[in-house]
């Protein structure tokens, strides 16, 4: 939605899978929903079928309750210019010059096992769906 | 090659993400000519196999020839999409980022998953996990060290460490594979 409400224009739905590292299929079926709603239209485009919002109150909703952090050519793009101006924001996020954190530390954001928890469940996982049949292969199950 | 009805059938006949992608690559892998290196599957989409789905990513990184690749999936209906290398089918739901022909890893240590619709290849584990050391030290994107750690930490038993020391020496990333192991060692924390 937040994709759909920064851009005046449209865009397709791989452009939102690729902007957000969203899974594409993921991405058709949400839009296709929305489409079926009557929340957003879609037409043909160069690359691809485009969707757009149709109700501009949607679309101010959506940019309220988004709480992305924008890269700086999203924010600096006219589409999100103009949403800002919309919204009646006349906020400048914060920058700094001093570069990027030389430790790539995500200790902080995760829970104490989590990361155990996600590797021991996607193992499970593989193994129902796998037979290993040698070193390096696998029959699907 | 296979005709796009059926490999649409075969596709959408599930509706697991990861599910589809292992279909697609077997049906393209049996669709291109016998004899030569096999397609293989990198990148985010060979972590979230071997992960099945724990982990999402969105387009699938394939390597292999530009022009026969393409050939194959202009047939299936792909179009550019977003980038100068990303196919996709918005029918299929899948998108297809050629990454060019040269295999960056071991093909001694692709990984090959067999099934009723032809064998899919994907990136080996070990390989996978040092280009995701080598991401975080030096694009600095913290997410790659944990998707090494949960690589590392799902399939331990058959990781040839051995190579990944090796290569972690070449591609001066030995400080980070300390790092992953200090992590193993704590279990993640």
């Amino acid at each position: 939605m937040e994709a759909l409400a920064l851009s005046d224009k449209g865009t397709t739905a791989y452009g939102v899978a690729k902007a957000y590292n969203m899974n594409i299929a993921k991405v058709y079926t949400e839009v296709k929903r929305l489409e079926g709603l009557g929340l957003v239209k879609s037409a043909k485009g160069n690359r691809g079928r485009e969707y757009q919002l149709v109700d501009e109150n949607l679309r101010d909703l959506a940019l309220r309750l988004s709480s992305r952090v924008q890269t700086y050519d999203s924010w600096r793009s006219p589409e999100s210019r103009r949403a800002r101006f919309r919204m009646g924001l006349a906020l400048v996020p914060r920058f700094s010059l001093a570069g990027q954190s030389l430790v790539a530390d995500v200790s902080q954001r995760r829970m104490p096992g989590e990361l155990e928890n996600l590797a021991t469940l996607g193992r499970r996982k593989f193994d129902v769906k796998y037979r290993r049949t040698s070193e390096r292969s696998y029959d699907r199950l | 090659m296979i005709d796009y009805s059926r490999a649409k059938k075969v596709v959408l006949a599930t509706d697991d993400p990861t599910e589809r992608k292992i279909r697609f690559m077997a049906l393209l892998t049996s669709s291109l000519p016998k004899g030569r290196r096999r397609p293989v599957l990198a990148g985010g989409s060979a972590i979230e196999v071997y992960l099945d789905g724990t982990l999402r990513t969105g387009d699938m990184d394939i390597v292999y020839n530009v022009k026969a690749l393409e050939e194959v999936l202009k047939a299936w209906r792909f179009s550019l999409g977003g980038g100068l290398r990303a196919w996709a089918n918005e029918e299929l739901g899948l998108a297809v980022d050629m990454v060019g022909e040269e295999y960056s890893g071991s093909y001694e240590r692709v990984t090959t998953i067999t099934t009723k619709y032809g064998p899919a290849t994907i990136m080996g584990i070990e390989d996978l996990i040092v280009k995701r050391l080598a991401s975080a030290k030096f694009w600095k994107v913290p997410t790659d060290v944990e998707q090494a750690f949960l690589l590392a930490k799902a399939h331990v038993d058959s990781i040839d460490w051995n190579y990944i020391q090796e290569e972690s020496r070449r591609a001066d990333i030995g400080d980070y594979l300390g790092k992953l192991k200090a992590m193993l060692a704590k279990g993640g924390n």
